[in-house]
């Protein structure tokens, strides 16, 4: 018998009209996406022009491309963004492993779990910013103290969306592992636990590129070399135009990251439906 | 059908059965079945019928040795060849893993058989031209019908080269004519394969039309209640149908007269 039929197409096959829709959708959004952008520049000069803020404060937005060309030219800006991505990618490397290690098994072990949950309820308040005293007095002012401190709120970040996640995989899923003798905890730990949290485990760790971010530029506004050591200096001096700077390129390096990140992610989720 | 059939049939070893069996949830829990006597042959297609929730689908993950027995025996008693199962399951919904596509949900089956990576292959090809599929290896499950992903799972089920198949309400959630469709599939493979399947369904008339023997559960705890024999199948489908309607009749009068559950 012939009971083949092929399903429904996806995007290639579908009907011309829809295409064209999606097409005048996007350019809607891309033309109305830069008005916004433009309003906001004019509000910016309009508050530059009739000093809305404090004199010296605040930048001509004309002023950010030069400012731009005197913090590569000063030889700052390479070294400083060289530096804060060494603290982001050690800080985000051990926080997300280190939280999905612990997540995974607080979720798969109860012992485990319920020695760990009032430890987690007691230590989750604390920001990871509070841990600068302890990152200074441990590993003074270093690459490892600023790495330390981002680690902290990307390891809770990763540890929730992972234990949660884990916790909801299908139970269903289970039993077929021990229907077809898979159920060595390796074994079902690779084949199911993880991919089935997959979704939520991904989440997690993009929360987690967005959150070291931020604790990254705070750990180094108190000194370690970087993006934020440099802001802080540049604002001591009133260059509040390369402030600006320091600024969009923390906004241009999280958005490429994110984007990296997001390709990924639908490249590993790519068997769910569209 | 014929007497011979019959006692051809009947002289085959029991390679699946429980003996006094019981099951409770948890402790102290009335027991969902007990006292109860269950056989498979070689080569048997066996329906187990009975009311919803009258325990069918356990006494299926107990013979397929994802439930503990509370009580009695379970015997299995079939070869365990090189690179196969005893058993394999084919459940309700077709439980497919999402995240990997049907070639290799089929080969998750096998990958502990200790299989080099071409006999898988070779496998997951084989199982797949058997269910019509074979177009589908490296489409996802999300892309599939129902009717579609309840044939990969039994290709999955027929990958491993079991002697014994359990399927568990198997085609209760397609439409009739895939239903029947996939009913004569499974009635060539059983043959060609020379399976020994139980197969759990609350639909007489799905038991009749595929059945050697049917057993009908009832009662709370649940037991086999009745034990009737269909004969070997002869090809000859309008010549069975008063059989059929005769045997269908039976079953129905030994569910409803255990659990007023007339169907």
């Amino acid at each position: 018998m012939s009971a083949i039929h092929a399903p429904a197409g996806k995007s290639a096959e579908r009907e011309p009209s829809v295409q064209t829709g999606n097409l005048l959708m996007h350019a809607r959004r891309l033309v109305l996406g830069l008005a916004g952008l433009v309003v906001f520049v004019g509000v910016w000069k309009l508050a530059y022009e009739f000093n809305w803020a404090p004199r010296g404060t605040l930048p001509d937005p004309s002023a950010i491309f030069p400012a731009l060309r005197g913090e590569i030219e000063s030889g700052r800006l390479f070294p400083a963004v060289g530096s804060s991505l060494i603290h982001y990618a050690w800080g985000l490397s051990m926080g997300t492993v280190l939280g999905l290690v612990v997540g995974l098994l607080a979720a798969v072990n109860r012992v485990f779990d319920d020695m760990q949950r009032l430890l987690a309820r007691i230590l989750r308040p604390i920001p990871p910013l509070a841990w600068v005293v302890f990152a200074i007095a441990w590993f003074q002012v270093s690459h490892a103290g600023a790495a330390f401190v981002i680690s902290i709120g990307v390891f809770w970040v990763n540890y929730f969306a992972t234990y949660s996640a884990v916790r909801n995989v299908d139970p269903r899923f289970y039993e077929l592992a021990r229907a077809f003798g898979r159920n060595r905890f390796y074994d079902v730990t690779f084949a199911i636990t993880l991919p089935g949290a997959a979704s939520g485990i991904l989440a997690g760790i993009r929360t987690g590129v967005g959150q070291a971010w931020m604790t990254l530029i705070a750990a180094e506004l108190l000194g370690v070399p970087g993006i934020g050591q440099e802001m802080n200096a540049a604002a001591g001096v009133g260059a509040y135009d390369a402030v600006v700077v320091y600024m969009l390129i923390i906004s241009l390096i999280y958005g490429l990251m994110d984007f990296a990140f997001s390709l990924m992610e639908g490249w590993l989720l790519r068997w769910r439906p569209a | 059908m014929s007497s011979h059939a019959v006692t051809e049939q009947t002289s085959r070893p029991v390679v699946l059965g429980v003996e006094k069996a019981s099951y409770r949830y948890r402790k102290g829990a009335s027991p969902v079945f007990s006292d109860l006597d269950l056989s498979l042959r070689a080569g048997e297609f066996v329906s187990l019928v009975g009311g919803s929730g009258v325990g069918k689908s356990t006494v299926l993950r107990c013979l397929a040795g994802l439930l503990p027995l509370d009580g009695g025996r379970l015997h299995l008693d079939v070869e365990r060849a090189e690179g196969s199962r005893r058993r394999s399951v084919v459940f309700q919904d077709s439980r497919l893993l999402p995240w990997r596509t049907v070639g290799d949900n089929i080969a998750y089956g096998i990958e502990g058989l200790g299989l080099s990576k071409g006999e898988r292959s070779a496998r997951v090809d084989e199982v797949l031209t058997l269910v019509n599929m074979l177009g589908y290896r490296d489409r996802w499950p999300s892309d599939l019908s129902g009717g579609q992903s309840q044939r990969v799972g039994i290709a999955r089920a027929l990958a491993v080269r079991p002697k014994i198949v359990l399927m568990d309400e198997p085609f209760s959630a397609v439409d009739a004519l895939t239903r029947r469709h996939l009913q004569d599939e499974l009635l060539g493979i059983w043959s060609e394969r020379e399976l020994a399947v139980l197969f759990v369904t609350h639909d007489i008339r799905e038991a009749t039309y595929l059945s050697d023997r049917i057993l009908v559960m009832g009662g709370s705890p649940a037991r086999v209640v009745h034990d009737e024999p269909m004969g070997r199948r002869s090809r000859d489908r309008v010549h069975e149908d008063t059989a059929q309607e005769a045997a269908a009749d039976r079953i129905s009068a030994a569910m409803g007269g255990i659990d007023g559950e007339g169907i």
